[in-house]
């Protein structure tokens, strides 16, 4: 939990009027602002468009996050900058945020969003709590079911709530944060790389060698070769010398190859309801292809994925 | 759906007046004529080259090829098409549509009752075209199926 230090029961800032500024004070409200992560303070902060800058306290740990115009632009953790020090204050747990009044740094502004942002967050923390062999499991983790709309969860979806109509951050002193009336978090728009990433993957050699697999891509191993063979055959019935790709719905399945110039196969398995486009991207983009074809093929008389790239996320 | 189902929509008795040249199937039953009828349906949708309805045992109940697809031909890409069918049916799921690519060209499957429909294709064709094609092509086997199969009623004498 992160709190905001302003004691809940002093006095709040021009309550009688919230719009005179007449104390030199700024306009708006004051009050204690409870959020349950940093997550939900990076929402509010980025949704309501604001320019200014907060410090984050845990633990004898702080650090500085700068938002702008619905942008973390920047961010400082002691050594740590930007990307790298904005995910690891997002990593913290609990402690206590304040409005800052710092110079702004000169530098360019962050490249990432703040939604990838806190995806990255989400997934970082996951991993790291969960055992490293299901570090590669393709289930969404919790937080970052807690952070994005998932497409199929069983909740419905948030209404948005109106934007705040707190006005620009006042350049305030130290300890008057103005206050943020706390709603509920506005989800973000679902991320396809969680939810819709391949159940399982492998990469066959031109002879069905695995050179690769991720997620279940064990059992892929022979479907995809003779798939993959009758492919070349079919084409081959067709008219033409060899199958190029080849794609198909089994079931709650789809399974997906594709071969590229050196002959190598990659075979994809994802779920029905993955869009289509969606798991040709996975096609076109997976790590698999990328790597470096392996010396030798890897022993498969023993049934099992070792060797190169074997079981890694 | 019961394959001689199929096989009864798209075949016919050489008695038939209608058939067109008797052609050997390759299931075994008595000698019997194409009926091509719904497939050409097909070629009216852009970049479709050919199709063609063969059971899931690799028997080709219609086709409607380019020229150089000669009976023998046919026969041999429908056993291969049956081939991956069976293999991609028995791995736990239905089997229910798929897509080969090849130089320039896509071999488009699709499930229906009793059979499969091998559609060829250039590259560049219109999908979402094809699809309603092949429902509308889907509709009229399983209506001209329902026909078939429904009780016949016999005039008094």
């Amino acid at each position: 939990m992160l709190s905001s230090p302003v004691n809940p029961r002093a006095p709040v800032a021009d309550e009688a009027d919230p719009n005179s500024t007449d104390s030199g004070r700024p306009s708006g409200f004051g009050g204690q602002v409870w959020c349950s992560s940093l997550a939900d303070l990076v929402q509010l902060e980025c949704l309501s468009g604001t320019r200014t800058a907060v410090r984050v306290a845990s633990r004898g740990n702080e650090g500085y996050l700068f938002f702008d115009r619905g942008r973390i632009c920047h961010a400082v953790c002691g050594d740590l900058s930007q990307e790298d020090a904005a995910l690891e204050m997002l990593a913290w747990d609990t402690g206590n945020f304040e409005q800052a009044n710092l110079d702004w740094p000169n530098r360019s502004p962050m490249t990432a969003n703040w939604q990838e942002l806190l995806m990255n967050s989400a997934q970082r923390r996951d991993e790291a709590a969960r055992p490293p062999s299901k570090a590669s499991d393709a289930t969404p983790p919790e937080s970052l079911k807690r952070v994005v709309n998932l497409k199929n969860s069983s909740a419905p979806p948030k209404p948005m709530r109106p934007t705040r109509t707190r006005s620009d951050a006042p350049a305030a002193g130290p300890s008057a944060r103005p206050v943020v009336p706390v709603f509920p978090v506005v989800p973000v728009l679902a991320s396809p790389t969680a939810r819709q990433a391949p159940k399982a993957s492998v990469l066959l050699g031109p002879n069905g060698e695995v050179l690769g697999a991720k997620g279940e891509g064990e059992r892929l191993v022979a479907l995809g070769a003779y798939v993959r063979r009758l492919c070349d055959l079919l084409a081959r019935e067709l008219g033409g010398e060899a199958a190029s790709g080849f794609e198909c719905l089994l079931g709650d399945r789809r399974l997906l190859l594709e071969i590229d110039d050196q002959g190598r196969c990659l075979a994809i398995e994802t779920q029905r309801d993955v869009e289509i486009e969606v798991a040709r991207r996975w096609l076109s983009e997976s790590p698999l292809l990328s790597k470096p074809q392996a010396e030798a093929p890897v022993d498969r008389s023993d049934n099992t994925l070792r060797g190169r790239g074997l079981g890694r996320g | 759906m019961a394959k001689w189902r199929l096989r009864e929509l798209f075949w016919r008795s050489p008695d038939d007046p209608t058939a067109e040249t008797a052609v050997e199937p390759t299931d075994g039953d008595e000698p019997v004529a194409p009926s091509n009828e719904p497939l050409p349906l097909l070629r009216d949708v852009q970049g479709v080259l050919g199709s063609l309805v063969i059971s899931p045992g690799g028997a080709v109940y219609a086709r409607d090829l380019p020229p150089n697809f000669d009976e023998h031909k046919t026969a041999r890409l429908a056993q291969r098409l049956a081939q991956l069918y069976e293999t991609l049916a028995g791995e736990g799921g239905h089997f229910e549509a798929g897509t080969l690519q090849y130089q320039g060209h896509q071999f488009h499957v699709s499930c229906a009752d009793g059979g499969l429909i091998g559609v060829l294709t250039e590259q560049r064709v219109n999908l979402p075209a094809l699809a309603m094609a092949l429902k509308v092509v889907a509709r009229r086997i399983a209506t001209a199926q329902m026909t078939l199969s429904a009780p016949r009623i016999e005039e008094p004498a």
